[in-house]
């Protein structure tokens, strides 16, 4: 049990700093940050088509943490259109929320309707702020 | 089973592998339904919407070019007022222009306008013929995209993406809705310009759907489509003995490589090919069209007469189940010196003549499609991939403007006469922008009214489930009936 144990825990734990570190990377919004959250959204769209539950929650949760980031880089930052931004953003973490919520009822139809909300916020936001 | 057995199995059993199907057994697979048997042998096999439709066939017109909705549909007093004068800064505000020379001075051409219909939708000058079916339209003036360069745009307008390689709408729905008459293809793409539209066969591609789904590109002029007819020197006999030979070389191919779906869209284009021999020319033969037809589609005039025809064969094509008629404007035949809407100088030359092209066959068709009944079971789209600034360019044009523009439908599932949407004062922006809709959210629309779900219509590509409208795209339920 001990031989299992000791290497099982290891990977544990460097899975989870591996993970941690993912997300604690991005502590600003940056081009890295915008494309992992759209990959990640690209997989959530796929995965509530597909009513895969459990991928699904698990790409919700990450866009969730990352739209934390989102939200407090536009909270602190003093530009024009920061306050449409940071609405946007507050948006869209209630969007992740209640995806979460409708994947855990097991209704696929409202996470699908959420997710394209979504998908239309982060659109919404880039008129303001994406450079092309 | 040896080697030796088992290709003696598939190779006898190479028309029989189309009866185990239908019996719902398939070697290697198991059993199947009775739906997806019949897709294994007929991928364009007609399949039921989600619910049920409104419309039968669509008709996208797609004004190449990009006209200025500022010179026919939308009325912008206050530009006609500021003209000359700087754009107000408050105009500009969250837009990126790219306007070569930078933003100009607000520009009017030499219009009229007018009210039209129960409806008093605004019409200028240049379209007096439309405007007669203002009730019969459903303006969605708060039009808005991404890009400011025609190819990319109108990529996106047709398939979604900016970059090619996903599926065009007109693919999307020959996939999910099949053909309706097996001896024309579902989706037909014409136009009036000598040479493919600019961007070319990506705007009706099929993307990684099989291939089967792709538009076919009705030609203009007097035959359509390229040697289909039969050669005198061979009968008919030779001709049916050929291609019945093609077909057991192409179906021995297709059981060897059964993931192929070119060979498969091959194998069915021939088919095809054979049964549109007949079928086809019937199809765009206008012979048998009164001159009062004619008429009514301006085919008798030297400007509207290459455009007419496209459009009095969408009718017919109509009228034979044909789906998704993708009609690209071209130009007038013989024009060389304008060849699209798109004016970046001399706007009132340009749109002069290209609203005189489109104006009386578009409001030919839509009286014709009333007329014979059609037009409850079809929808017409009025499209382009941008629409134009409120600035000027080259002191006589206008530039391009993703941010706020018209289209319109019209026909069966739609609130006739009504107007979703507007623009800034000077028609330059969305004037709120939760109206804003962009070309995902008509796509969605356009597939509601087939009775398609756009969330629903799905492909499973490289593990992943992609849809038409990626992974936005909202019905745009205000203007729905």
């Amino acid at each position: 049990m001990k031989k299992f144990f000791a290497p099982a825990l290891t990977v544990l734990v460097l899975t989870a700093q591996v993970t941690f570190s993912t997300h604690a990377a991005y502590t600003t919004v940056d081009m890295d940050l915008m494309q992992e959250i759209e990959e990640i959204n690209d997989s959530l769209a796929s995965n509530i088509a597909l009513e895969k539950a459990e991928a699904s929650l698990a790409d919700a949760r990450q866009l969730k943490e990352l739209f934390v980031v989102v939200e407090g880089h536009y909270a602190t930052l003093n530009e024009p259109n920061a306050e449409d931004a940071l609405a946007i953003s507050r948006d869209s973490l209630r969007l992740a929320g209640s995806i979460i919520d409708f994947v855990t009822q097991k209704d696929f139809e409202s996470a699908a309707n959420s997710a394209t909300d979504l998908s239309r916020a982060c659109r919404a936001c880039h008129v303001f702020y994406r450079e092309d | 089973m040896t080697n030796e057995s088992r290709r003696h199995f598939l190779q006898h059993a190479g028309l029989g592998l189309g009866a185990a199907a239908l019996s719902g057994f398939v070697p290697g697979l198991g059993f199947i339904n009775a739906a997806t048997a019949a897709q294994l042998i007929d991928p364009l096999a007609p399949k039921e919407p989600h619910f049920p439709a409104k419309v039968k066939s669509v008709i996208w017109l797609h004004q190449n070019g990009a006209p200025s909705t500022l010179d026919l549909y939308d009325y912008k007093p206050d530009l006609i007022k500021l003209a000359g004068k700087p754009v107000p800064d408050s105009f500009l505000t969250g837009i990126k222009t790219s306007t070569q020379g930078g933003v100009n001075t607000l520009f009017v051409g030499k219009r009229s306008w007018k009210q039209y219909g129960e409806s008093g939708a605004w019409f200028s000058d240049l379209l007096p013929n439309l405007a007669q079916h203002a009730d019969k339209l459903t303006f969605i003036k708060s039009s808005v995209t991404i890009g400011a360069t025609h190819d990319i745009s109108i990529l996106k307008l047709n398939t979604g993406d900016l970059n090619p390689g996903r599926p065009s709408l007109g693919a999307w729905i020959s996939y999910a809705l099949g053909s309706a008459n097996p001896d024309l293809p579902p989706y037909v793409v014409m136009y009036n310009s000598p040479s493919e539209p600019r961007a070319g066969s990506a705007n009706w591609n099929s993307g990684f759907l099989p291939a089967v789904y792709q538009g076919t590109a009705f030609r203009p002029g007097p035959s359509p489509i390229y040697y289909l007819e039969r050669p005198e020197l061979r009968t008919a006999e030779q001709q049916r003995k050929s291609l019945d030979l093609l077909r057991r070389l192409n179906q021995l191919g297709s059981e060897r490589y059964p993931s192929d779906t070119e060979l498969k869209a091959r194998l069915r284009s021939y088919d095809l090919a054979d049964r549109m021999q007949v079928a086809a020319p019937a199809a765009v033969d206008l012979s048998n069209e009164s001159e009062a037809t004619k008429e009514l589609y301006g085919i008798n005039d030297p400007i509207s007469s290459s455009y007419g025809t496209v459009l009095l064969r969408a009718r017919r094509l109509v009228e034979r189940g044909v789906r998704f008629i993708q009609v690209v404007s071209g130009a007038p035949e013989g024009e060389t010196d304008i060849v699209s809407w798109d004016a970046h100088d001399e706007l009132d030359k340009n749109h002069g003549l290209m609203a005189k092209m489109v104006d009386k066959p578009i409001a030919g068709l839509l009286h014709d499609l009333k007329t014979l009944g059609l037009l409850d079971t079809t929808l017409v789209v009025w499209t382009s991939e941008f629409g134009r600034t409120s600035w000027g360019e080259s002191g006589t044009g206008r530039d391009h403007n993703p941010w706020g523009y018209t289209q319109w439908l019209a026909g069966g599932g739609l609130k006739a006469g009504f107007t979703y949407g507007g623009t800034d004062e000077i028609g330059l922006q969305v004037a709120d922008k939760n109206t804003a809709v962009d070309t995902y959210d008509l796509h969605a629309t356009v597939l509601h009214l087939l009775g398609l779900n756009h969330l629903k219509t799905t492909f499973i590509h490289n593990g992943r489930s992609e849809r038409p409208t990626v992974v936005y795209g909202k019905v745009v339920k205000d203007i729905l009936a």
